[in-house]
């Protein structure tokens, strides 16, 4: 519990710390006219600033703690004084004259906030983030520098969130890391509440706010190291000082929404696409305004902030955008990674487009965690069209959700994947929500009795996915027994880190790396790297190169126990292990043998 | 500009916190009919999106599932 406290300490500290680098960053820009954007400007400009230095700390191999809390505890100095500036003189809020229902979203919002505290201070068990969100940052870490992944295509994306992620290793460890995709959630939740505020008053801004924020999705997203958090964020905020252009004519709104826009591209492939949306919104809502020198204000910093990331992939594969645009997988890799793509949703003919409002809100499994998602986006977004005098921005604002629906739809329906959308969705159902209710007695039943049964449901599956994780954040469980019962595979990692030294190296079909402690490489987790139909020659090349030592695979895994036969190895154990099916229902697979094998060296 | 829940808009207030409750603009007896359809169609489609996710939930803690 010590630890839990103080993980969320240090995360408030990184919250002052990006502050405070934003807030240098930006001192000679001039300032958008709104306090609060302003202010979280600055703490996602840090963010931003802080993911790039990482970047280019790690390529000049200097991933040192010690070159890491120097800058941190100096920029988190210069935010609290920001803070400290911004809050004097300036009243609390009044709660008082807040209605009933206002401070039941208001306290639920809270309530969400501390499960999201409580599953983050768990040990990190969600799957991608043992296999490369967090997995490669601990490499980083452990190696002072950044290098090619080449094992897993995943760690050619743009990695700004991982770059946060890997200074809370930085700064103490892998949890603390774990922080970073939850604090992009929390800063996007303040633009979601602060644009709505400012456009329609309190109770816009409550009701936004928990569309987007109270759910069990978002509390999954959040807490279990993924990106979208991040890319929510950095649209959120590209709209919001879009919106202060377009409306204000604020030139400096125009720049940080470019600028949030590229890092949106600097965060992950999704994230390009949803750059490229964000630019077509603008220049919808910019309208006759727009010309070269609109464009390239908007454009050039998107390109900047967003380019290491390719020019990083170009020099190292010499495709900017590996592995998804113009190839350079192997044939086979190329196929799975495909038809992984393709395995979510229900489909992928005109039908099944014209059909997902119907099944994201009634058969959304196959979405990949769908049913979590907040009904609230669906139903009361579309209402809120009846806004009639806004009723441009809305169908801008639907213009960019339908792009972005149709290039989601056609590359790989994971409703994670979303998440994006989010924050615009939840301004539009709260608006939605709120115009339905003024209009008569029906809608004002609907929207209070659909929204309270929602947020209800919402917060059961949302206690329920958290309390899994509190006996281990309150120390009644040990790390070990929360480890085997949560993560795949978690007895063959704990038998090689005993039994393999630093001189060994394991090449594994084991997707639990965060947690090896011994010297890995894997085949690919695509077989990116040897390929499961590749024959002796190429089997014995991979092992030279990589100096492989031992190999530790599934007995279930045929194709490598072939290739395995190729070499001149010999078993040397047998380890009982079983996969975990779902974390929060404790559901397993049958249990396996984990193959260990001896190399010899002359291979 | 603030921008009235009703659809209006009246003048933004400065100000970090904003301006206060958003408005509950009725004045349904002067709804146009087209209005009033487009009511009735949301209408519609809360009462369908509302069906489904009930539906959802149903397999989700098991009767359906």
């Amino acid at each position: 519990m010590a630890d839990c406290l103080a993980h969320v300490f240090l995360a408030g500290v990184t919250l002052l710390a990006w502050l405070g680098l934003g807030s240098i960053v930006l001192v000679r820009m001039r300032k958008v006219g709104d306090p609060f954007l302003d202010a979280l400007n600055r703490l996602a400009i840090g963010a931003v600033s802080f993911a790039l230095l990482t970047l280019a700390a790690g390529w000049s191999r200097l991933l040192y703690p010690a070159a890491y809390v120097p800058v941190f505890a100096l920029t988190g100095l210069v935010g609290a004084a920001e803070v400290a500036r911004r809050l004097r003189g300036r009243p609390l809020l009044g709660l008082r004259s807040w209605r009933w229902w206002e401070l039941c979203l208001l306290g639920l919002l809270v309530v969400y906030v501390a499960l999201d505290l409580l599953a983050v201070c768990a040990p990190i068990s969600s799957p991608d983030a043992l296999l490369y969100h967090a997995a490669n940052p601990a490499l980083f870490e452990q190696s002072h520098r950044i290098f090619e992944v080449p094992w897993n295509s995943s760690s050619y994306e743009p990695f700004s969130v991982e770059m946060l992620v890997l200074d809370g290793f930085l700064l103490w460890d892998s949890v603390q890391g774990a922080f970073a995709p939850l604090l992009l959630a929390l800063v996007a939740l303040g633009a979601v509440m602060g644009f709505s505020w400012r456009i329609a008053g309190r109770s816009a801004a409550l009701l936004a706010g928990a569309v987007f924020f109270a759910q069990p999705f978002m509390v999954w997203e959040a807490t279990s190291v993924f990106i979208e958090s991040g890319l929510a964020c950095a649209l959120a905020l590209s709209a919001w000082n879009l919106y202060r252009f377009v409306r204000y004519s604020e030139r400096s709104g125009l720049l940080l929404a470019g600028i949030f826009a590229g890092s949106a591209a600097g965060m992950k492939y999704l994230g390009l696409i949803a750059a490229l949306t964000m630019a077509a919104v603008a220049a919808i809502v910019i309208g006759r305004r727009l010309n070269y020198r609109v464009a390239l204000a908007f454009g050039l910093p998107a390109v900047a902030v967003a380019l290491p990331w390719y020019v990083k992939n170009a020099l190292l594969t010499g495709n900017p955008f590996y592995p998804h645009v113009f190839g350079g997988l192997n044939p086979s890799a190329a196929r799975e990674l495909k038809s992984s793509m393709r395995s979510f949703g229900h489909g992928d003919a005109p039908l099944d487009f014209l059909l997902l409002p119907v099944r994201l809100l009634a058969d959304a499994k196959p979405f990949d965690a769908g049913e979590f998602l907040s009904p609230l986006f669906l139903v009361f977004a579309p209402t809120a069209l009846l806004i009639s005098r806004a009723r441009h921005a809305v169908l801008a604002a639907w213009a960019g959700v339908l792009i972005f629906v149709v290039a989601w739809f056609v590359t790989t329906q994971q409703a994670r994947f979303l998440v994006p959308l989010m924050p615009v969705l939840a301004v539009l159902a709260a608006l939605g929500a709120l115009t339905l209710s003024s209009q008569g007695r029906l809608g004002r039943v609907l929207v209070v009795a659909g929204t309270a049964a929602a947020l209800a449901v919402g917060l059961g599956a949302s206690v329920v996915y958290a309390a899994q994780f509190a006996p281990v954040v309150v120390g009644t469980e040990s790390r070990d027994q929360f480890l085997k019962e949560k993560v795949s595979n978690y007895e063959g990692v704990e038998w090689l880190n005993r039994r393999l030294g630093p001189e060994d190296k394991v090449a594994t079909d084991i997707w639990a790396l965060l947690y090896l402690k011994v010297p890995y490489t894997t085949f690919g987790t695509m077989g990116d790297v040897l390929p499961l139909n590749a024959g002796a020659q190429a089997t014995r090349s991979f092992v030279a190169k990589q100096g492989v030592t031992r190999i530790a695979i599934l007995d279930s895994d045929k194709e490598r126990e072939r290739q395995v036969g190729y070499l001149n190895a010999r078993l040397i154990a047998r380890v009982s292990v079983r996969s975990v099916k779902s974390r929060t229902r404790g559901d397993f697979g049958p249990r396996h043998e984990m193959l260990v094998y001896a190399v010899s060296k002359t291979e | 500009m603030k921008m009235q829940i009703s659809g209006g808009f009246a003048p933004e207030t400065s100000g970090a916190t904003g301006a206060g409750p958003a408005s509950r603009a009725g004045n349904e007896g002067e709804r146009r009919p087209l209005v009033r359809r487009a009511y009735a169609l949301a209408v519609i489609w809360v009462v369908i999106g509302l069906f489904l996710y009930v539906f959802q939930i149903l397999k989700l803690i098991g009767p359906l599932g």
